[in-house]
Formats: C-alpha cells, structure tokens, sequence
C-alpha cells in the first residue's frame, strides 16, 4: 500500500508512520489477533499469530509487542473487543 | 486456590497463569462473559454458614470459597446468554447475571484482592480525591 494515498492527516496511524511502521503488517498482525483461542483446560487464552511463528502449536501468547499496539485494549469495555478507546489500534481501521 | 476474575480474551493472564502452574499455585480462571453459558454455582447453607462452590463445565475443575485465598480482578466483562433467543429473556438472564457478578464480588471483599472489586472504584473516585 502506498501509505500517502490512503491515509489523511486527522488518520490515528499518522504515528505508525513516524515510526517508519510497516503499517500494512500491523494491520495484518492486529487482525490475527482479533482471534482468540481460549484453551478451556488451560484456562490460558492464545492469539493466532501472523508470518513468522515458530511456535509449536501455531500460537502464542503476546505479551512484549505493545510498543506497536496494545493486544488487549480493543474496543468497548478496556481491555475487550468493546473498548471504544483505543486509538493505535483504530489503525486498522483506516480505509485500505 | 487463587481466583482470577476476567474474560476469555484477555491474554494477560495467560503468563501469569502459567507460572502459577509451573509453581503448582492452584488456579480458578472466570471468565465472566461466559458466567451463563459456562460454569454451574452451587450454594449452600449448612450451620449457619454460607458456602458456594463454582464448577468450570469445561475444564471439569472447581473452587469453593473457602478454598480461594487471593482474587485477582482483571477487566471483567458483562455476561452473555448466547443460548437464549428470546430478546426479552435473554436481556432478564443477562441483567440477572450482572447483578449475581457484583454480589459475589461484595460476597468476597474480605478477600486479598488484587484490583479490588469495590474498593478499587473508590480509590478512582475523582470526587473523592478532591
């Protein structure tokens, strides 16, 4: 994606780009961690992770990549898909 | 037996459960948004005593409150009945849920809590800061 044809000034990934982000990965990552896996006999929740995995099973869990964006704090309520206040991650919401 | 109070999609727990299992610390893990669909409670009250027992359906594990020594509160969500189609029961038994979820947060508030369920709003209280 050529960043300069689809993102505006008031775009909440303007940050993204004065970190020299690769903006299309982080919306890629960040929808693969749109998908939960919750391990019932665990008790331990898994995030499908993008190109790159080497774990075992095909998932880990993330806990170190925040500086990019949070992996919990989504929409609505904090820390849920429901949290209306995190704007890095509205990132992935900028038209592609 | 330590509680911990969340939602199936916060994975901050995840390395703190772990651990605790790696340390052989019994863990209970209630994910609130699943309260209805879940995990059976069960009270009773024997000798003028309270007592209540959780039983997680799908793990096949359970904690009773005389068992839980600490509570951890993380960004507990509203519960959920996807099961139910009917709106206006599944609105009763989800509003019925969220209130069920904060007596038994007052039920165990002598508990050491991290993140306290009550005290932790008030320790937020901007008026009371004041």
């Amino acid at each position: 994606m050529n960043p300069s044809q689809s993102f505006n000034n008031a775009s909440q990934a303007l940050p993204l780009f004065m970190l020299n982000a690769n903006v299309d990965k982080i919306i890629d990552d960040n929808n693969n961690h749109e998908l939960p896996i919750y391990d019932e006999v665990k008790q331990i929740t898994y995030y499908a992770m993008g190109l790159g995995n080497d774990a075992p099973n095909g998932y880990k869990t993330i806990g170190t990549r925040c500086l990019r964006y949070s992996t919990t704090r989504k929409r609505g309520v904090s820390g849920t898909s429901q949290d209306p206040k995190n704007a890095i991650d509205d990132a992935k919401n900028v038209p592609r | 037996m330590i509680l911990i109070i969340t939602n199936k999609e916060d994975i901050h727990p995840s390395p703190v459960i772990a651990q605790l299992n790696e340390s052989n610390v019994p863990v209970f893990r209630l994910n609130t948004e699943a309260l209805l669909t879940d995990y059976i409670f069960n009270f009773t009250y024997t000798n003028n005593r309270y007592a209540f027992e959780i039983k997680n359906c799908a793990a096949g594990i359970s904690i009773s409150d005389a068992s839980i020594t600490s509570i951890w509160e993380r960004r507990i969500e509203k519960p959920t009945a996807p099961h139910i189609n009917d709106p206006e029961l599944k609105r009763i038994c989800e509003a019925e849920a969220w209130e069920f979820l904060i007596a038994l947060r007052y039920y165990l508030k002598d508990k050491f809590w991290i993140g306290h369920a009550i005290h932790d709003n008030t320790a937020s209280s901007k008026i009371l800061q004041i």
